[in-house]
């Protein structure tokens, strides 16, 4: 049955048993082969794209996926002299399925590295098997502050937490709108996180929340929330929203006059790159807090952009450039160890060395918890030849994770 | 010898005898030809397939399009990994709880949407199953809201224990085998008739003395319950669960493998479960495409073969015989 | 303006949104009895070709005009193609049927206009705010108002006052009877999926500034869409609006002043309706069958 790799949990000693009981049986299985030698240096490295591709939050998985391909596509299709195979596979945005497809990608697709997911509770639920596999996983969208408390060995968080991006903006916002504040979020784990997170920098600072509405997700109609803030504006409003939501929050928000009298600020995904076609110039003006702002002026950057440019009239989003980076840093830390990514251990300590400059600004690891130590960008929309983008107002160098989670 | 001919040339009593020999290899082959993935693949799909099987019973047999049975489904999952995980109880006592707890809930639910026929019983089951769902994903503290709730870790059966795919394996299997059992036993049994009857014509049914408001509910509750058995193990089988597993989209998909295998027939909702599972699965990995292929596997069945899949080889073999 | 006025206005204007959404899909099932959830993809459509056509022409009241046209076509093919063969068999065949499609129709959809997340622009002139006892209200929302009480009106004399709207009436109570005195029963039915189909398209377009245009949307609209139905009374374009204004009202009422349970507000009302009148409010006992 070829070899098998130590840290497949498949792997027991009773499979090993049944490989050598019943051949004609284990040849019926092995539909594909494994080139057994030839594979340690110039068989493919299969990286196992796990996200949501159709319908809601499809948007940001396909952008992810195509991050990936396009630094891939860069690099000639090859790592380190390996050629590289991206296996997508859909996790519908649920976290029982995803669990299916993880296992699948490391147990039957045989993958050296996982990239995903987008959704934190996607990611909440493939973690204890991931852990248990060992198979190295760069995170590339889920944002959720807890996830890098776990402190999986081979996890590393290649984009956001919500923690880095919504406290940034609170003690920043605290020292440089307004004093007051009402926050906006929608109704899930993630809105919670992010409004918590906004909350404490921004009382700390010595702001004021004035008011907290949480919203369901996917609410169609947000008029009533609005009015309701309508009647005693407050001096600004703090908004959580992602896909859909933030499209019709903006829009609406924009609508009934409230852009007006309340300085309209948010979490980068209310206010980004792929959300402006659906806002318009609704969102003109706004302020929001990222890890990236494709207006950067950096030749790391602008190269970036030029090259994502090419191949979409649009800017780039936050996430388009996650999957990018994400793949540069699979990229350097596979070069530092040969090409040898079946060592799980040794292909993790190289990637705690990452150490660059990505289009984003310099990225490196917290190497108690894993998470991208990076720079938060204060952004405010603007329009340039007809074309709204962020424009950054503010960097706040270096932000590390949560301090509780490195505790 | 085609499928085919092989359901309809073989009278009960004979393909019964069949499966009997037939059933130990049916069972045990996964074990000897495939390891950890493929028969958690195939594990997945007998949790679905005993769903399919209680689902059956109400919508093959007694005629109630639910398009809200994800909620029996997902209640059991969940009051499994609450009780279990919250009072730190065996997971058993959790899956025992968790079919109660479906029992109990499909009683209520049942209660209100057997006064309704046809679409009303449609609409208001899809009514009870978003409720449920809009629950599990607001009362975050009970149930961690869209994250889900985990920590369950598969018990101990007998001395083995099911963290092993193996026993897991075999534990549904049984689960699924149970089901069936049941199922054939409530079909053949006077009520089993009765349902039917109330399928063909309510007022009939009436005319001659039958409270059909009452069977309706009782077939309700034995559904619900064993939907909920499959929640349980789907529990068991995942150590979490979520609000997806209560959704719009999981009734959709268990109604789809119930009619795709053949609605009132006893094996049907398992040959479906097995089928669609199997495809998405396979079809997931290489092409983006796959709602395109589960709508055109819809568009298919519906057109081509509205009595299911086995509906559909018992007309081709009878045709056959017949020339 | 007081703010309980406020609420109650967004009200009035979410309920007649969720008749626009709601209408066609009360149309289709009252005149076909066909509970037809392929309604988002249609409504989704509309969005879609509506983006395509102010894309190239910057007009919203021409993507108002046509983009309907090619979702009626669509949809007259499929009632041509499947549907026309299922009458004879259970609903149930045609809730599948129907589902399946909308698969089909969201990865088309996809295929064709990608991912991403657009919304229309309102149309000049209404895009600004309309100032009411003392606070801006969208001019777009009013006009929304006006339009969807005309289309309910429009729909009403088309259908009890014309000789179409009768011919298609009698198909519907006695086909064989109808078909007897020379009605072309099938083209009837054919026409009124095509023209259910078409106004969830042009529900789509007028949506489109306040919901957007995205692959998504088609069961985010489909489900309030069936509540109405549900509440109104399958098939009554009577009960559609009443079941869409007493949805937009509880809902936005809802979210104003009991934001805890508002998510389940309307599921309770959809039920409590279903039990005190199990037709829905304004449902006709389809007696015995």
């Amino acid at each position: 049955m070829g070899e098998k790799r130590s840290q497949t949990p498949s792997a027991t000693r009773r499979d090993l048993v049944r490989g050598a009981g019943l051949v004609t049986a284990g040849s019926l299985v092995s539909a594909f082969p494994m080139p057994a030698i030839a594979q340690v240096t110039k068989a493919p490295i299969r990286i196992g794209c796990l996200n949501v591709y159709n319908k809601a939050g499809g948007i940001y998985g396909q952008a992810i996926f195509e991050g990936l391909q396009l630094y891939l596509d860069q690099a000639g299709g090859k790592i380190a002299g390996r050629p590289v195979e991206l296996l997508r596979e859909d996790d519908e945005f649920n976290p029982q399925v995803a669990l299916q497809k993880a296992r699948k990608l490391v147990e039957s697709e045989k993958v050296q590295i996982v990239a995903g997911p987008l959704g934190s509770h996607i990611a909440a639920a493939i973690a204890a098997y991931m852990k248990k596999a060992g198979t190295p996983w760069i995170v590339t969208g889920a944002g959720s502050t807890d996830l890098t408390k776990g402190r999986l060995p081979h996890m590393f968080r290649a984009t956001l937490s919500n923690w880095q991006v919504a406290s940034t903006m609170g003690a920043w916002a605290a020292a440089n709108l307004k004093r007051e504040a009402a926050v906006i979020a929608s109704d899930y784990l993630a809105g919670h996180d992010i409004a918590d997170a906004f909350r404490d920098s921004f009382v700390q600072g010595g702001g004021k929340v004035v008011k907290e509405i949480f919203t369901p997700p996917g609410t169609n109609d947000f008029s009533a929330y609005i009015s309701d803030l309508v009647t005693s504006p407050p001096p600004m409003t703090y908004v959580f929203y992602s896909g859909s939501d933030a499209i019709r929050f903006v829009k609406q928000y924009d609508q009934f006059g409230l852009k007006a009298k309340s300085e309209l600020v948010g979490f980068q995904s209310t206010l980004d790159a792929d959300t402006f076609s659906g806002q318009g110039d609704s969102a003109l003006g706004a302020i929001s807090s990222s890890i990236y702002c494709e207006t950067l002026d950096t030749p790391e950057n602008k190269a970036y952009v030029d090259l994502f440019r090419d191949k979409k009239k649009s800017y780039p989003g936050v996430f388009d450039e996650s999957g990018y980076t994400a793949m540069r840093i699979i990229d350097d830390a596979v070069k530092l160890i040969d090409g040898n990514v079946e060592d799980a251990d040794a292909f993790a300590a190289a990637l705690a060395k990452t150490n660059i400059k990505a289009p984003r600004g310099p990225v490196s690891f917290d190497q108690v918890t894993h998470q991208a130590i990076q720079n938060v960008y204060i952004r405010k929309v603007e329009k340039r030849d007809g074309v709204l983008r962020n424009e950054p107002i503010a960097t706040v160098a270096n932000v590390g994770d949560y301090p509780p989670n490195k505790a | 010898m085609t499928t085919a001919t092989f359901f309809t040339k073989w009278p009960a009593a004979r393909g019964f005898a069949f499966v009997a020999v037939l059933l130990p290899f049916v069972v045990l082959s996964p074990l000897a030809l495939l390891s950890g993935y493929g028969l958690d693949v195939i594990t997945e799909i007998m949790i679905f397939a005993i769903v399919a099987v209680s689902l059956n019973l109400i919508l093959g047999y007694g005629g109630m399009v639910s398009f809200g049975h994800a909620a029996f489904f997902g209640l059991g999952a969940y009051a499994t990994v609450l009780i279990s995980t919250r009072y730190d109880v065996s997971p058993w006592l959790g899956l025992a709880g968790g079919v109660a707890t479906a029992t109990v809930a499909a009683v209520v639910i049942g209660a209100f949407c057997v006064r309704l026929g046809g679409v009303g019983f449609f609409m208001m089951s899809l009514a009870f199953a978003q409720l449920l769902n809009s629950g599990a994903i607001k009362w975050r503290p009970l149930t961690g809201g869209s994250d889900g709730v985990g920590g369950l870790l598969r018990p101990d059966l007998f001395g083995f224990d099911l963290a092993d795919a193996d026993v897991m394996y075999l534990f549904t299997a049984a689960c699924l085998a149970g089901a069936l059992l049941f199922m054939r036993m409530v079909i053949a049994s006077p009520f089993g008739h009765v349902l039917v009857g109330t399928r063909e014509s309510s007022l009939r049914m009436q005319a001659i003395g039958y409270q059909t408001r009452h069977i309706r509910l009782a077939a309700f509750a034995l559904s619900g319950a064993i939907a909920g058995l499959s929640g349980g193990v789907y529990a068991f089988y995942n150590g979490f669960v979520s609000p997806d597993a209560l959704s719009f989209g999981t009734s959709g998909m268990i109604l789809l493998m119930v009619i795709l295998g053949g609605k009132g027939s006893l094996l049907g909702p398992v040959l479906g479960a097995g089928l669609f599972l199997s495809v998405k699965n396979v079809v997931s990995t290489h092409t983006s495409h796959w709602l395109l292929i589960v709508g055109c596997i819809f568009v298919a069945c519906v057109m081509v073969c509205p009595e299911g899949i086995l509906g559909f080889a018992k007309k081709l073999s009878r045709s056959g015989e017949r020339r | 303006m007081d703010l309980f006025l406020t609420q109650l206005l967004n009200g009035l204007v979410y309920g007649v949104l969720l008749f626009l959404v709601s209408a066609g899909l009360a149309l289709i099932f009252g005149l076909l009895g066909i509970v037809n959830l392929a309604h988002g993809s249609f409504f989704m459509l509309g969005g879609f070709v509506a983006l395509s056509v102010t894309a190239a022409t910057g007009s919203f009241w021409l993507a108002m005009l046509l983009a309907p046209i090619p979702v009626m076509a669509l949809a007259g093919l499929i009632e041509v193609a499947f549907l026309r063969r299922l009458y004879a068999r259970s609903q149930l065949d045609q809730v599948l049927l129907t589902f399946g499609l909308s698969f089909i129709l969201t990865d088309v959809t996809e295929t064709i206009w990608g991912k991403g997340l657009s919304s229309l622009q309102e149309p000049r002139g209404l895009r600004e705010g309309v100032e009411i006892l003392g606070n801006v209200f969208p001019a777009y929302r009013l006009a929304l108002l006006a339009f969807g009480f005309i289309c309910a009106f429009a729909i009403w004399l088309v259908l009890e006052r014309t000789r179409a709207g009768s011919m298609v009436r009698a198909g519907v109570d006695d086909a064989r009877t109808a078909m007897g005195i020379g009605l072309n029963v099938p083209a009837l039915r054919t026409a009124t999926f095509a023209i259910g189909g078409g106004l969830a398209a042009l529900a789509g377009v007028v949506a489109g500034p306040l919901l957007g245009v995205f692959s998504g949307i088609d069961v985010e609209v489909l489900i309030p869409a069936f509540i109405v139905v549900a509440i109104g009374g399958l098939g009554s374009l009577r009960g559609a609006l009443i079941g869409s204004l007493v949805i937009g009202f509880a809902d936005t009422l809802g979210k104003a002043y009991i934001p805890g349970v508002s998510m389940f507000l309307i599921y309770f009302a959809m039920i409590g309706i279903l039990l005190v009148r199990p037709h829905g409010l304004f449902g006709q006992d389809p007696s015995g069958g």
